[in-house]
This record gives structure tokens, sequence and C-alpha cells, in this order.
């Protein structure tokens, strides 16, 4: 499994529940945290 | 899940949070009134995000394996319980932590259900790295 510290975040648009709209561009300055969950039920 | 006990410690160092699924409608939604999600739930059905951080399909022993037992004789230790899932068990999870300059600085791809990195070791990281940068 390739680890990728050190590169460049993958860009992303997804939408949660509501259609509201993010993208990695929103956590431009930010440090951000993303939680790959497995399955919800 | 586990980290939400740790939303004030998060905020105090300024990382925002999102949680991604690849599962939608109402699994999506239940999942937020039950646990009272207050960060974004983000809906990657085509696992593109997934795949892009190499977070694949597990193999039964991965999904089934000791980890997994251990994993959930904790739970069973805390009268935890899991429920029986009715989703899609072989996608595996993880956790990527970007820097203020979209660097990766923590990437993290489970081997099976219960190999995540706790929360103190992912602030423990954040602590590090932002000391690190004054």
């Amino acid at each position: 499994m390739r680890s990728m510290v050190g590169q460049p975040a993958v860009p992303f648009t997804l939408s949660d529940i509501e259609e509201k709209t993010y993208s990695l561009d929103d956590y431009r300055d930010s440090w951000l945290l993303m939680v790959f969950h497995r399955h919800l039920g | 899940m586990q980290l939400q006990q740790y939303e004030t410690d998060l905020e105090s160092r300024d990382v925002k949070v999102v949680v991604v699924t690849f599962e939608a409608g109402f699994l999506a939604r239940a999942y937020i009134e039950d646990t009272g999600l207050r960060w974004p739930l983000l809906i990657d059905t085509k696992r593109e995000l997934y795949r892009a951080y190499d977070m694949l399909e597990a193999g039964f022993l991965d999904i089934w394996g000791p980890g997994t037992w251990w994993a959930y004789l904790k739970e069973f230790a805390h009268l935890r319980f899991p429920k029986k899932s009715k989703g899609d068990i072989s996608q595996r999870g993880g956790d990527v932590l970007v820097d203020p300059g979209g660097i990766v600085q923590l990437h993290h791809v489970g081997q099976g259900p219960g190999d995540r990195p706790s929360a103190r070791s992912i602030l423990g990281a954040l602590d590090r790295e932002q000391r690190h940068r004054k």
C-alpha cells in the first residue's frame, strides 16, 4: 500500500445529503482531517 | 465515532473535519441522526476519493482476522455491541490529514475494521507538526 505522506492532497468535490457541495479548495489554509468510513449501517 | 469526543481538541488546533462515506440516502441520514454528527458527511458513491487514497476492498482475513476480533473484544469490554452490518463490509476506511499547504501529513489505510489510528495519536501527530512549523 503506497503512502501518500508528503504528496499533494487529491482534489475532490463531493456533496452532503443536503446537496451542499464541498471541495478541497474550501479548506485551503486550514488543516483538514478526512475520516473515511467503512460502512455506516 | 470515537473522534467526535475530541471535537473541541481538534477545533482548538484549527482542524476542520469531514467524514466521507460511500453510502447515501437513508443510511447516511440515519447515521447523522444516530451519532449527532456535526461535521460534513460527504457522499462518495463512486468511491473515487477512496480509490485515490488507496482505500480499496479488504480481503476476508483483513475483515475477519485477529485484529477484528481484538477490536470487538475491546468494544464488548466497554459494553458496546456493534450492530450487524447491512452495508458493504469489504470497503476499507482510513484517515487522511492535510496541512494548510495542501500536503498530506498523515495517510492511514485501515487493514480491517479495528485498524484505525486513535484520536490521541492523530492529535499527537498534529501537535508535532504544528510545533515543528512554529
